[in-house]
């Protein structure tokens, strides 16, 4: 059943794992390896971890299946892939949008003298 | 090659243990992903293993952390989810039950108030088939609200529990004019013309009672299974209800229905001795009418209105889900 809760914020993990989904639909390990780099090696999830956070995030309709399909850099087997739900595009927007608010707020209060980054609302 | 064959050796054997390990994760969990955790531990042992990117001690401390903490997780999810799930069958169990252990304390109280029921006839056989059939059918009620919380197809728990406690209790509202009615009938006699007109109100109040209990579950959950079985529910209370108001009014106004049944063609054609016994027969008979007619009537109303609200676009077609 899925969850009609406001969008709140997201935790580190489940953030990371919708940024990864944004371009395209990925499967367990690409969205692990790929979770990895964004986050420059501060979230390392192993293979439990990650199907936990998957199996929430599709309980709470952030994301869905996209289907089984052969990875064709991999072996023969058939992965499951995960893409963005509308909901989960949103709470993403949001988190973004969060994260943007904030850095405002530290460039006026000239807390991050060294971005140079414009940011238009 | 002979590299390339140890590798798959030796990444065949890391899967055998992982496999193991997997084997420890909650069975709902390793049913949904355990092949897909599978293959993401074989692509992440290549890939950081095989590939010298860490060290095969380094690569399985990590898991063991990672499992060490998922694992643990997991179940405690899981755990909840199934106290979740027991606490909200056992919110629609208890009514049931302390409506059906109520009926028979009534009944029992009535007997040992009144023992000659036991050995009194009533019409061509006994009054005690009465007693005894009223009993019987109060513990199938029992045994078929049992049945039907612990199916679990169409709906989640959740949706069934909503479902069945909203249909309990309409069903309890159209349970409450029956006991109006029976105190009508009571107090005027089964044959005054007011206490058919209630009567046809409490027919009428049925009708839209439980079907207002099916459309609801079918709307809600999307599923006619739903709609029906929330309509059933929804008759089943009300029987129950009538039955108990059945025997309280054996309890309460004995009197007037032994008054009553003095004028009874059928109590006169059959010389029955113990006009009390009889009056106490009679209405239990009216209440084990009630526990067979109200499920199969609400049964049919609750087919029939599930039915109108899926074809009828009250409800949308592609609701019918598949169980969680």
């Amino acid at each position: 059943m899925k969850t009609t809760k406001p969008l709140a914020p997201l935790t580190p993990a489940v953030f990371y794992i919708l940024l990864v989904l944004a371009t395209s639909e990925k499967h367990g390990y690409e969205i692990m390896k790929q979770v990895q780099q964004d986050s420059q090696g501060q979230i390392k999830m192993g293979t439990g971890t990650l199907y936990g956070s998957l199996k929430r995030m599709l309980a709470d309709g952030l994301i869905e299946e996209a289907g089984e399909r052969l990875d064709p850099t991999l072996d023969d087997e058939r992965r499951r892939y995960y893409r963005l739900s509308e909901l989960g595009r949103r709470a993403l927007a949001a988190e973004l949008q969060r994260y943007t608010d904030v850095v405002v707020i530290a460039q006026r209060r000239r807390l991050l003298p060294a971005l140079t980054l414009e940011l238009t609302r | 090659m002979k590299q390339h064959q140890q590798r798959a050796r030796q990444r065949a054997r890391a899967a055998r243990i992982y496999r193991w390990v997997l084997r420890g994760y909650p069975a709902t969990h390793r049913r949904t992903f355990g092949r897909q955790m599978l293959l993401t531990f074989q692509d992440h042992y290549r890939d950081a293993v095989e590939s010298h990117r860490e060290s095969a001690l380094r690569f399985w401390l990590n898991v063991a952390g990672d499992v060490g903490k998922s694992l643990i997780r997991e179940h405690v999810v899981t755990l909840r989810e199934t106290l979740r799930d027991r606490m909200a069958t056992m919110k629609t169990v208890i009514p049931v039950a302390l409506t059906t252990v109520g009926v028979l304390l009534l009944l029992g109280l009535r007997v040992w108030l009144y023992p000659a029921v036991l050995s009194a006839p009533h019409g061509g056989g006994t009054a005690v088939s009465s007693v005894a059939g009223m009993a019987i059918l109060v513990l199938a009620y029992a045994v078929v609200a049992i049945g039907i919380l612990r199916t679990h197809r169409g709906a989640s728990v959740a949706e069934r529990s909503v479902a069945l406690r909203r249909a309990a209790l309409l069903g309890a509202l159209v349970g409450g004019c029956v006991l109006g009615a029976i105190a009508v009938d009571t107090l005027l006699g089964p044959d005054s013309l007011f206490g058919l007109g209630v009567w046809s109100v409490v027919v009428l109040a049925a009708a839209i009672g439980w079907g207002l209990a099916g459309l609801l579950a079918t709307r809600a959950g999307g599923s006619r299974r739903l709609g029906i079985v929330a309509a059933l529910w929804s008759g089943m209370v009300t029987a129950l209800v009538g039955a108990a108001g059945e025997v309280a009014s054996t309890l309460v106004a004995l009197p007037r229905l032994a008054q009553h049944e003095l004028t009874n063609p059928d109590y006169l054609y059959w010389h029955q001795p113990d006009v009390r016994s009889y009056a106490i027969a009679s209405a239990l008979a009216l209440g084990m009418m009630g526990l067979i007619l109200a499920p199969i009537a609400a049964s049919i109303v609750g087919a029939i209105v599930s039915w109108l609200g899926r074809s009828g676009g009250l409800v949308a077609p592609q609701a019918e889900t598949a169980p969680r």
